[in-house]
């Protein structure tokens, strides 16, 4: 399977590179612009195709296709917004599917007391007591807006404390700015994409004014899962480049960039289950 | 229609303008007065500092605010001390972010006003035996009266017209930080838009409504008013709203 999978890449960028180099605009949600990066990146080695990135909360990127913004693909953070764009044919049918499926997790300031290690054992036990032992703010995504809001929320119900941490909750925009509350030190605790913080302490430094972040990742069986879907929008039925990104994103090779940068994909979900 | 969590965002933004407009005329009439009269070399310097709102993005001054704001930083850590309470995501915060973020629409009309007074006037006050207070409630408010009504009624509608900053420090809490703007942002994000409209279109009418009545208060000025330096200074009132 994995094998054929290569092939067919291969194959796909060997035809389609040797007649012509095309461009295509992925319009991707913030939280997996990192990672997009990196693939982007790899992806310009292997082909003469060139990729452009637009960055933003999904439900403003959703706005702007609807408003007949050029992109060709779009990386969704969640599996409403690529559905409805389907159903009201601004996406191509049939190109639906999940790229990443985003991991939750609970960061807080190195110089806290709770230690980064988390015992498998009593892992309720452990995020009760340090979300009933806080007393600074508590930043979430907004789960009106943002997928990984509605897991947050999700996770503190399941841990009967979504009621009584009310008064300490502060939300942001999209999660990237929840994980902004926290690293600035202006939240003591935040449900971050996991995603957040890896990238965050594999790439850079602590500059004076961010905090050190310490995480926790929630375990997955507290929420609904954050499945992140791509879709090709209408734009992209003759673009060569979109095509190929999104080949090369169902291959091995890209699934393992996107797992190493915090997010699961089909092969580890279905290793998982 | 309106729901509750939106009237509480209409009532929280209006109270927010109201202090912000109450601090900033506090503030801002002894500035503008320093700055229309001084001879220092640095006055552009100054006078730039006061415009930089006017030009900055809102998420420069919000960028510096949230790292001021933390607990971390020493200005976070002095209001912590003295409060007991950190800054960020308070009512307390967006005051002081709309003070500096409007401070520019009160200070740059009245400074305008102070410079266009009579001087003579003043001075012949003076021979009179009229001290610097006596001068300022006799003679410099009933002259700059528009002018100030213009700063207040700017100051008010820009802070209502906020949006970058408190988005940044705000975190977005009903009644605490979730103002008109915010609300309404939200509103567009989850796409209801219906609610939407509503808030939209009501800060349009508020917002014409008040800056008409600014424009009708310099208008019945010119043609009423035949008092000493008057058209001088509504003639500058007018260029700071344009």
């Amino acid at each position: 399977m994995r094998f054929i999978k290569h092939i067919q890449w291969l194959l796909l960028i060997l035809i389609s590179s040797t007649v012509y180099a095309e461009k295509a605009t992925i319009a991707v949600a913030t939280n997996f612009l990192p990672t997009l990066k990196t693939l982007v990146t790899q992806f310009e080695q292997q082909s003469d195709h060139q990729i452009i990135v637009s960055s933003a909360a999904t439900g403003i990127l959703f706005n702007q296709i609807q408003h007949g913004a050029p992109f060709d693909i779009l990386l969704a953070a969640d599996s409403q917004h690529p559905q409805l764009l389907t159903k009201r044919g601004l996406a191509i049918e049939n190109t639906r599917f999940t790229y990443a499926t985003g991991q939750l997790a609970l960061a807080f300031s190195m110089t806290t007391t709770l230690g980064s290690d988390l015992q498998p054992a009593d892992k309720k036990q452990q995020f009760t007591d340090a979300i009933k032992n806080s007393s600074g703010k508590i930043a979430i995504a907004n789960p009106e807006l943002a997928p990984y809001g509605i897991a947050a929320q999700e996770s503190l119900k399941s841990l009967n404390l979504w009621v009584s941490i009310q008064s300490q909750l502060v939300k942001g925009t999209n999660v990237a700015q929840s994980h902004q509350f926290v690293a600035t030190g202006n939240a003591e605790l935040a449900f971050v994409a996991l995603a957040n913080v890896i990238t965050k302490n594999s790439t850079e430094n602590s500059t004076p004014h961010t905090t050190q972040l310490n995480y926790w990742p929630v375990p997955s069986n507290w929420h609904s899962a954050i499945q992140q879907q791509a879709v090709l929008l209408q734009s992209a039925t003759n673009n060569q480049a979109a095509i190929d990104f999104i080949a090369f994103l169902k291959t091995n090779y890209a699934e393992k960039i996107i797992q190493q940068h915090g997010y699961k994909t089909a092969d580890t979900l279905s290793m998982s289950y | 229609m309106i729901s509750p969590e939106d009237f509480l965002a209409v009532t929280l933004t209006l109270k927010l303008a109201a202090i912000t407009t109450v601090i900033l005329l506090l503030l801002s009439t002894p500035l503008a007065w320093w700055l229309a009269n001084t001879r220092t070399r640095i006055k552009p310097i100054l006078e730039a500092i006061v415009a930089l709102p006017l030009v900055l993005p809102p998420t420069v001054l919000g960028f510096y605010l949230l790292l001021a704001f933390s607990p971390q930083s020493p200005f976070g850590q002095f209001w912590l001390s003295v409060s007991g309470q950190s800054l960020a995501f308070t009512f307390n915060a967006l005051v002081i972010a709309s003070v500096i973020y409007s401070l520019p629409f009160v200070v740059q009309p009245l400074q305008a006003a102070f410079e266009q007074l009579s001087k003579p006037l003043l001075e012949a006050a003076a021979t009179m035996g009229a001290n610097k207070r006596d001068q300022f409630i006799s003679i410099v408010l009933p002259l700059t009266k528009r002018s100030f009504i213009t700063a207040a009624s700017l100051g008010f509608a820009h802070t209502v017209g906020e949006f970058g900053v408190v988005l940044m420090i705000g975190g977005n809490i009903p009644g605490e930080t979730q103002v008109l703007s915010i609300a309404l942002y939200d509103k567009v994000e989850a796409m209801q838009y219906a609610e939407a409209h509503w808030l939209a279109g009501g800060l349009i009418i508020f917002s014409l409504v008040l800056l008409a009545f600014i424009y009708s208060l310099n208008r019945n000025h010119y043609l009423s008013s035949n008092r000493l330096s008057s058209t001088n200074t509504n003639s500058s009132n007018d260029r700071m709203i344009k």
